[in-house]
């Protein structure tokens, strides 16, 4: 006898033409599911103890409300409810819902194996979140590249032992690039990665999310998001300091410099979009002094000052950092 | 958000010219610049969201855009600034990435403005008060798809937004201009820029008044009753078809598209719950545009 299945009580679920949507209030996420699967769901029970049934009293309820015998449909039927578990919407042995630790657990295999064409590479990104996984397919759909895969590049993976919901971005070189708990974030991160990684016609660059500041002929790098650089950038205005570029800088790994005009890694138009690479074609070759992060990414050259500053820096203590190592 | 009154006088010292007043859902803003003409685009641009005539833009605004070209007779590279509330957000010499970012800066205060309505990306036409709603991501040929129809005679609510109210699941015309991408532009070339400056200004994108589609193209400018959800994606590969789209699957996709699905909790599921299971949901392959329109005036039927 299996551990008993039943539904979260929190959820809120509808089924319309015989489909699934089930809406997650904890993080406000949607899953949805075929007609089959929603008679799964409705035979896992209202979510209170007196209801619970393991498996196979699900797959003897599915059977009498579909007319077939169970044995035709046991394998599917917990494949089913294997699916629903990993995606957090049973009520089981697990601690109470909404505990982000406990989701994330919950979620530790990976529901995700995703074959990506990139450039000169066939990936497989590999998600252990739910979220994740939509987002990744939503966002890659253009580049999705059955086959086996000529580079296991990119792990997305729930931080193990993480004391609130945590991914981290883990690449095959065992360099965590980045911990978030936002999803798109991770996303695109990955993403950011793929391209970099994708590139073949420029071995030894690389090309980073990150802020560049100019000042006297040399550069100093602060790993910022988009909406970091937009803040950082104004302050770097006012010390009279330049930018080269808001969100993606080319970095030559040889020469530790800026590298400009960067061109466009990959020729996919919507994983350019999503990246945001912006090359600046009025940008030159500029010697990198300094390298601040403030997401948690190391540096992807070593850099005289390597300087953490952290996630909670503010733009202007940042923009003041960077005031520090550039000549005047 | 108020100008930081240390700037302010200086900003209007600088920026003597200004535009109407105009409205976009529950944001009033206007633009000021030294160089009148980027108001007279403004203005022109969004006809449709003038706030009122009448009254001072000062008086009704609370977003102030400032466009300063520091050498608008310069021949080449003039210096653009943009401050929006005070605050500077873009120094460029491309004039295309000014109108680019101010138009989205109005938008992004339009839809941070709308805190009741679910708002989701998509572009909305109607008819005869009925509304389609065509959630797309970016790049899918809404504003394409939209520009057609309201050429062919819907009423115009939104390329940007479904501005949908979760009570009576109405949808808010959010009548800002078109924004037409450069693929796009060779179906509708009488829409291209007339004078120079406006060209110089529209490297990026088109920003394309309704009334330069069709006169009248706002229609009464009040809520519609939404009567069909139909997802468009551009595939040239494909033959123009519309096929039914399972509602779960609508309703999935009208979530993702959502601007703040999280904010609005269990509400704005039932809401979009509710809305999918009450209307036709299509998916459109869209490859030849007239024929894009034929199926969606079939889907919501003749004008009456």
């Amino acid at each position: 006898m299996t551990a008993p299945r039943a539904r979260r009580a929190d959820l809120e679920w509808v089924v319309v033409d015989d489909e699934l949507g089930v809406f997650d209030p904890c993080d406000s996420s949607l899953h949805r599911a075929n007609a089959t699967a929603a008679a799964i769901w409705a035979a896992c029970g209202p979510g209170d103890a007196d209801h619970d049934r393991d498996d196979a009293a699900i797959v003897r309820a599915v059977a009498a409300a579909t007319g077939t015998a169970p044995a035709a449909i046991e394998r599917d039927v917990v494949a089913t409810l294997e699916m629903f578990a990993a995606a957090g919407l049973l009520r089981g042995p697990a601690p109470a819902p909404c505990d982000p630790f406990a989701r994330t657990t919950q979620r530790l295999r990976f529901v995700d194996h995703l074959p990506v064409r990139a450039g000169a590479f066939r990936v497989e990104v590999r998600t252990a979140d739910v979220d994740l996984a939509h987002a990744l397919r939503r966002s890659l759909a253009a580049l999705i590249d059955p086959g086996p895969p000529d580079v296991e590049l990119a792990l997305l993976t729930p931080r193990p032992g993480a004391p609130r919901r945590s991914l981290s971005v883990v690449f095959v070189d065992g360099v965590p690039r980045l911990r978030t708990a936002d999803p798109r974030r991770a996303t695109r991160a990955a993403l950011a990665e793929l391209a970099r990684r994708a590139d073949p016609a420029a071995p030894g660059e690389v090309d980073i999310a990150a802020i560049g500041a100019v000042r006297a002929g040399v550069a100093a790098v602060a790993t910022v998001d988009w909406r970091g650089a937009q803040v950082l950038d104004r302050h770097l205005d006012d010390r009279g300091i330049g930018v080269v570029d808001r969100v993606h800088l080319r970095i030559r790994v040889a020469d530790q410099a800026i590298v400009a005009p960067a061109p466009l890694p990959i020729d996919r138009r919507g994983l350019r979009r999503f990246v945001g690479l912006r090359p600046d074609p009025g940008a030159g070759d500029l010697p990198i002094v300094a390298w601040l992060t403030t997401t948690g990414a190391p540096p992807v050259v070593d850099t005289p000052r390597l300087v953490a500053i952290g996630p909670a820096a503010t733009a202007s203590e940042c923009a003041r950092r960077l005031d520090e190592y550039l000549p005047r | 958000m108020t100008v930081d009154p240390r700037v302010a006088p200086r900003l209007a010292a600088a920026a003597p010219h200004r535009s109407a007043a105009h409205r976009l859902l529950d944001a009033t803003w206007s633009v000021a610049s030294n160089d009148a003409r980027w108001c007279a685009l403004i203005d022109t641009a969004y006809a449709a969201c003038v706030s009122d005539p009448s009254a001072s833009a000062r008086a009704h605004t609370n977003t102030a855009f400032v466009i300063l070209d520091d050498a608008p007779e310069a021949l080449t590279a003039p210096r653009l600034r943009v401050f929006v509330d005070g605050v500077r957000v873009v120094t460029t010499a491309e004039p295309g990435v000014v109108l680019h970012r101010v138009a989205w800066e109005i938008t992004r205060a339009a839809i941070d403005s709308e805190r009741r309505s679910i708002l989701v990306h998509a572009g909305v036409v109607a008819r005869d008060g009925r509304a389609v709603v065509l959630p797309a991501p970016p790049d899918a040929g809404k504003s394409t798809l939209v520009a057609a129809l309201v050429a062919a005679g819907f009423d115009y609510l939104s390329d940007e937004a479904a501005v949908i109210d979760p009570a009576t699941l109405r949808c808010r015309p959010m009548p800002r201009p078109l924004g037409l991408d450069p693929g796009s532009w060779p179906l509708f070339p009488s829409l291209a820029p007339h004078d120079p400056f406006t060209a110089a200004c529209s490297t990026n994108m088109w920003l394309v008044a309704p009334a330069a589609l069709r006169a009248g193209a706002t229609g009464s400018g009040g809520p519609a009753e939404i009567a069909a959800i139909v997802v468009p994606g551009y595939d040239p590969r494909r033959p123009t078809t519309a096929e039914s789209l399972p509602r779960a699957e609508a309703l999935t996709l009208l979530s993702e598209h959502s601007f703040d699905f999280a904010g609005h909790g269990r509400r704005g599921f039932r809401s979009l719950a509710r809305l999918v299971a009450a209307v036709p949901c299509r998916r459109l392959s869209v490859r030849e545009l007239d024929r894009a329109v034929a199926a969606i005036e079939a889907l919501v039927g003749p004008a009456r």
